[in-house]
């Protein structure tokens, strides 16, 4: 039994001659195969006909993609306008701005020195308002 | 390269087939069908059993179908379709796993039913039912390089590229599955 069976070959041709064997083959079943091919073929050529045929509802999507793209080019582009006018005025604002501030501190410096009193005066007149009273009747 | 055509129609070849197929001819792939069925079915038989068998072939077949319009090399077509049947081997035992079980369970890997025209003697059956239950024993990964080498005659080297496999792996794998069922054959007493 041993030796039988030490040999590659005779184990394989032990095998081979005693493998089980399938159940017969149903006939019907080569037909259920072809048409289940002829079915997946018709499936794929559907297919590839709709791929290939651009749907009504395709073209709805595609237009109105570019009729939104065209809406947000033109409303960027005026946007862009904008901004590149309020870059150029900047220069002149800056020189107006600067002039107004340059007007209004030295007003303030005049109406300081002038006008009003200086700012101890005031807290006096706080302190003491009687004698401020009595002052401004003479 | 052509493994499985042993008998071809003559003055067609594999190839010639195939790349009719490829152009949607269905009378060639019932040609390819007819030449190559009972080797497919043998593998999946020995690979997965009785049940599942007619499901499993026209799943290959079907999957060679949607396959070979992307088949490049035609003429490894035998390679590419061992390696189908091994994937749908698979699949197919992993589906049968997950499903429950019923009667006929044993009869996935097992029970061959006997033909009236292979029941010669008594010994013969009790023989093929020891391969049958010895080729059970085996891993599955053992399983189908003994089936695919030793049994359907696929050389080493196709082996390996069915099965994605350095050569190495495949020759060690049907060492061991020569071994182990040779040790079950000689635990069930099997002399000749």
């Amino acid at each position: 039994m041993t030796q039988f069976f030490d040999s590659e070959k005779t184990l394989i041709s032990f095998l081979k001659q005693y493998r089980p064997l399938p159940p017969t083959v149903p006939p019907e079943l080569e037909n259920q195969i072809i048409t289940q091919i002829q079915q997946e073929s018709r499936k794929i050529t559907q297919k590839t006909a709709q791929h290939r045929a651009p749907t009504p509802w395709r073209w709805q999507w595609a237009m109105s993609g570019v009729l939104v793209a065209g809406v947000f080019m033109g409303w960027g582009s005026t946007q862009f306008r904008s901004t590149s006018q309020i870059a150029a005025n900047s220069g002149e604002n800056e020189a107006f701005l600067r002039e107004n501030w340059s007007e209004m501190t030295g007003r303030s410096n005049t109406l300081s020195s002038g006008t009003t009193k200086p700012v101890t005066t005031e807290w006096l007149n706080l302190a003491e308002p009687q004698a401020v009273f009595v002052g401004s009747r003479y | 390269m052509n493994l499985l055509a042993h008998n071809p129609p003559a003055g067609v070849t594999d190839l010639q087939l195939v790349n009719q197929c490829q152009q949607g001819d269905e009378t060639s792939f019932r040609q390819l069908y007819r030449r190559y069925q009972q080797r497919v079915r043998s593998t999946l038989f020995q690979l997965c059993g009785k049940e599942p068998l007619d499901d499993l072939v026209q799943e290959v077949f079907l999957r060679v179908w949607k396959g070979l319009p992307k088949l490049r090399q035609a003429s490894y077509f035998s390679t590419w379709l061992y390696r189908i049947t091994w994937n749908v081997a698979t699949d197919g035992r992993r589906q049968y796993a997950k499903r429950p079980p019923t009667e006929n369970d044993d009869s996935f890997l097992g029970n061959t039913e006997a033909r009236p025209q292979d029941i010669p003697d008594l010994m013969q059956l009790h023989y093929q039912d020891l391969v049958q239950r010895g080729l059970q024993s085996l891993k599955l990964e053992h399983r189908v390089v003994l089936v695919l080498h030793d049994l359907e005659d696929v050389p080493q080297k196709e082996v390996a590229k069915i099965l994605e496999l350095p050569l190495g792996t495949v020759k060690s794998r049907l060492f061991y599955a020569r071994q182990a069922i040779r040790d079950f054959l000689q635990a069930q007493g099997v002399e000749h």
